[in-house]
């Protein structure tokens, strides 16, 4: 934690650049990117998505939305659990870490984060992943059209990163949120804000957090769980789910999705191998399925338990709510049927 | 580190029917210290694990007992695996049958075909403190007779004097002369005192609707009703998410449930 006297500081935006340089020096930086996708010019592109830096001059901190969210580089899609060997019946636990920061988060991605700290709490790598990963947050200064972060109350997140960014026009504030925070601050030229800034700051998040509320649930977020408990059986399901693909692109774009498989491969002398763990998806037809009988079979049972799970079994559970607004599902769903706001705001309506 | 196994050795394979093995394992360090209705991940690596509830006795030594039919592909390979070969194993996980909390009860084992299995560990506790608890009533249906599953347990149960067993099958063949018919159909064949017995049942997700039916109707009440349900458990400690029944998992916050929980839960039954 950081100590209680630690005060916002301000970092000059052209700035920028040597406090990234300096991070580079020392740590493997993530952040947020432009990708190629149907523009000729990179710059052109408004797409964006996280990556290992090579520079600093490739990151972009006003993007709206990335493609993916950065949970692939807490629990990434495919990690080696032990390598056995059959014929000496040895085992062997492989992991490796290295320590790392994610720059650029924004509020609702960090509450993601949050949110599979608590579901993934007895999971050693991703535990000692976490500890080894720095999170610069920064505050949105666009929204993406399918986001809807501010009525799931992820507008704010009060814990889970060491350094928040607000861009605030010519500058950033820089809030150092625990003490290794408040260390990397130390290292780079900033100022204390001024009482103006700190009111500059408010003044972008409430503005930036007006335009988010355009889309929102018709209701408190808080009456989702008891709202779905009275939704089993609407027509809803069934006439979404007639589109749905079963292609699990909701459940890979998801940053709450943490459901796994554990898999085996073997080398090709077939004496020694691997088991790994293996981003699985609820979406699949075999998800729940065991010899011989699928507990999921029909598109409908899958493509309803995904709502369920994000708007009342993992509140249930972990006390949180496990959609927090990102709106990535509904942007990428080949078929458009995976907006939640569209689907709660009609059960809303129709019960 | 989670997820590391064990070795274990099989030390003893019975053939029980056409699809079912019995092996015994040992495993080579430690004890496997399991409570009846829990169960372990059995690998066979290059293959991959799977579930298994362990179908012996509670004991304070590395041996147990595994009935495992021939349906995917690690039961496959496991019933290729000849004496003294190697496996892997990690848990025991999951919540057990409260059997020391149900002492003094009068107990009512409901078991249809591969149910018998999980089950049987809490039975033959029920037996070895026999004195502790009140009326043993065991019901078992399998499919056809040459499905049965435990035989000398079964012969020996019928045999019992403080033991009121009772079977059936779906389909007899082969000069079967017991029962014929679901096993709902034993239900009538004996009184309860519905203050004092509680129901214990393990079996496929069909069976549960109607052998609940049947408690009910006997003046069981409903949080007197313990089941232990069936899923894809994969992780085994409440993460990866298969075996998620609703909002709870299977693993973790079962196999074995206490009726009214599973009531509330869509998925469940």
């Amino acid at each position: 934690m950081a100590s209680p006297e630690m005060v916002l500081r301000i970092l000059e935006k052209n700035n920028l650049k040597i406090f990234l340089e300096a991070l580079l020096r020392e740590y493997e930086v993530i952040g947020v990117v432009r990708k190629k996708v149907g523009t000729k010019n990179l710059s052109d592109s408004n797409f964006f998505d996280y990556s290992p830096l090579e520079a600093a001059d490739e990151l972009v901190l006003d993007f709206d939305l990335t493609i993916q969210p950065p949970k692939r580089f807490l629990f990434p899609p495919e990690e080696t659990i032990f390598q056995f060997d059959i014929k000496n019946g040895k085992i062997e636990a492989i992991f490796e870490i290295k320590p790392k920061i994610l720059f650029g988060v924004h509020p609702y991605d960090i509450l993601a984060i949050n949110l599979l700290d608590k579901a993934l709490k007895n999971n050693e790598p991703y535990q000692k992943r976490r500890e080894n990963t720095l999170i610069f947050g920064i505050d949105p200064v666009r929204v993406s059209p399918f986001s809807f972060w501010s009525t799931m109350k992820s507008d704010k997140v009060e814990y889970g990163y060491d350094i928040m960014l607000t861009d605030i026009g010519n500058n950033y504030v820089l809030e150092a949120k625990t003490e290794k925070g408040e260390e990397i601050i130390k290292q780079v030229p900033t100022w204390e804000a001024f009482p103006s800034e700190i009111r500059e700051r408010e003044k972008v998040r409430a503005r930036i957090k007006a335009i988010c509320d355009g889309r929102r649930l018709n209701f408190p977020m808080e009456e989702l769980p008891l709202m779905l408990d009275k939704s089993y059986e609407h027509p809803i399901w069934e006439r979404q789910a007639n589109k749905c693909l079963a292609c699990a692109t909701c459940n890979l774009v998801c940053p709450t999705c943490y459901c796994y498989d554990i898999q085996d491969s073997l080398n090709i002398d077939l004496k020694t191998g691997k088991r790994y763990r293996i981003w699985d998806a609820c979406l699949l037809k075999d998800f729940a399925a065991i010899s011989g009988y699928n507990f999921r079979d029909n598109i409908v049972d899958r493509y309803r338990y995904r709502f369920y799970c994000k708007g009342k079994y993992i509140y249930e559970r972990l006390g949180m709510m496990g959609c927090v607004g990102c709106g990535r599902c509904s942007w990428q769903c080949p078929t458009h049927i995976a907006d939640p706001i569209e689907i709660y705001n009609k059960l809303k309506e129709e019960i | 580190m989670n997820f590391l196994p064990k070795q274990a050795r099989i030390i003893h394979i019975e053939n029980m029917t056409n699809r079912e093995k019995l092996f015994e394992l040992a495993l080579e360090e430690g004890t496997i210290s399991h409570q009846p209705g829990q169960f372990i991940m059995v690998s066979i690596f290059g293959i991959g694990e799977a579930p298994f509830s362990i179908a012996s006795l509670p004991n304070e030594e590395n041996r147990f007992e595994l009935c495992i039919r021939e349906v995917g592909n690690v039961t496959r390979a496991l019933h290729r695996l000849p004496e003294g070969a190697k496996v892997w194993i990690r848990g025991p996980y999951g919540h057990p049958f409260p059997m020391k909390e149900l002492k003094g009860k009068n107990l009512l084992f409901v078991a249809g075909g591969l149910g018998l299995a999980p089950l049987r560990s809490s039975i033959l506790y029920a037996l070895k403190y026999r004195e502790e608890y009140g009326r043993l009533i065991i019901l078992y249906g399998a499919r056809v007779p040459s499905e049965r599953l435990f035989i000398k347990d079964l012969e020996l149960w019928g045999k019992r004097a403080d033991v009121e067993f009772y079977e059936t099958v779906d389909k007899a063949e082969g000069g079967w002369e017991g029962h014929v018919g679901v096993i709902t159909i034993l239900f009538p064949l004996f009184e309860i005192d519905p203050e004092n017995t509680y129901l214990l049942s393990v079996g496929p997700p069909i069976m549960y609707r109607f052998v609940i039916r049947e408690a009910l109707k006997k003046g069981i009440k409903e949080d007197r009703i313990f089941l232990s349900l069936e899923r894809r458990m994969k992780c085994g400690i409440g993460e990866c998410g298969h075996c998620q029944i609703s909002g709870v998992y299977c693993c973790k916050d079962g196999p074995v449930f206490h009726y009214p929980k599973v009531k509330l839960l869509e998925e469940a039954l």
